[in-house]
């Protein structure tokens, strides 16, 4: 189903929700499809955690900031 | 009319500096998610653009979205030249792809009661960021914003400057795409065959 995503979104209009909270009701291959795709975003929202900024990159960006007056 | 840095205020420099450089950490990932290798240069530009337009930022502890919103703006404006002939993908490629039924298919770990569980279970968070670094930057973009940094859709167009539909359709192909490369990249990096002789 092309709409499991959006679904989990809630980008779709409410009539399609619908839809498809009645199909999943009954359709075990799309409730497995919806919990993988939830499994998808949820790493892929992990993914960002790390804030690492390397010790060369910041000395370079802090000498750019220093270099920025006239 | 932008207020533009007043060349003129000695302090101005150092009171950005101090303004900035705490913000610098969760600038430069965010660069580094959307941009990969060409982050340093976004902050560079995010930094430079920050600087001349200072007299604007009214209020101080509002640095940190005020830079990340000119970040933005610098990555929309290079997306623009970049892709005047956007690297759209065609449909007909990737929309049948489901990932869920290709494991299934494909059913790499024979003897396991949680195919898709141990799947993903090859992927860390270096892999995962591999993946999404090898999108075209318009897909990656989308899904960085939408499911790395929270962003709505309808920011994310006013953001990118881009129609809802646009950005939907994006996203849609973005996600077929994640999907169909974590399965290229666990084939391409030998991560199917190591998990299956560790078993």
């Amino acid at each position: 189903m092309k709409e499991l995503w959006q679904y989990l979104d809630q980008t779709l209009e409410p009539e399609a929700r619908e839809k498809v909270g009645e199909h999943l009701v009954f359709c075990r291959q799309c409730c497995g499809e919806l919990e993988f795709a939830r499994i998808l975003q949820d790493f892929l929202r992990n993914s960002g955690d790390v804030e690492e900024l390397p010790a060369e990159v910041r000395a370079r960006l802090e000498r750019f900031v220093a270099e920025l007056a006239p | 009319m932008p207020e533009e840095a007043d060349a003129t205020q000695p302090d101005r420099a150092p009171r950005f500096a101090a303004l900035v450089m705490p913000c610098l950490p969760r600038l430069y990932a965010m660069a580094r998610r959307l941009a990969g290798v060409e982050a340093e240069d976004l902050v560079q530009e995010t930094l430079l653009r920050g600087y001349r337009a200072s007299g604007q930022l009214h209020d101080e502890t509002a640095t940190a979205p005020w830079l990340r919103a000119i970040l933005l703006n610098v990555f929309r404006d290079r997306l623009r030249s970049a892709h005047r002939q956007p690297d759209e993908v065609s449909m007909d490629d990737v929309d049948g792809f489901s990932l869920y039924r290709h494991i299934a298919a494909e059913d790499p770990f024979p003897y396991s009661d949680t195919l898709h569980l141990d799947f993903m279970g090859l992927f860390g968070r270096e892999d995962v960021r591999a993946v999404l670094g090898g999108l075209s930057p318009i897909y990656r973009a989308t899904l960085v914003l939408r499911y790395v940094d929270g962003y709505a859709t309808k920011e994310i167009a006013r953001l990118l400057g881009l129609p809802l539909g646009t950005v939907l359709a994006r996203l849609h192909r973005g996600r077929k795409l994640f999907e169909r490369s974590l399965w290229e990249y666990a084939e391409s990096e030998g991560l199917l065959k190591k998990e299956a002789m560790s078993r």
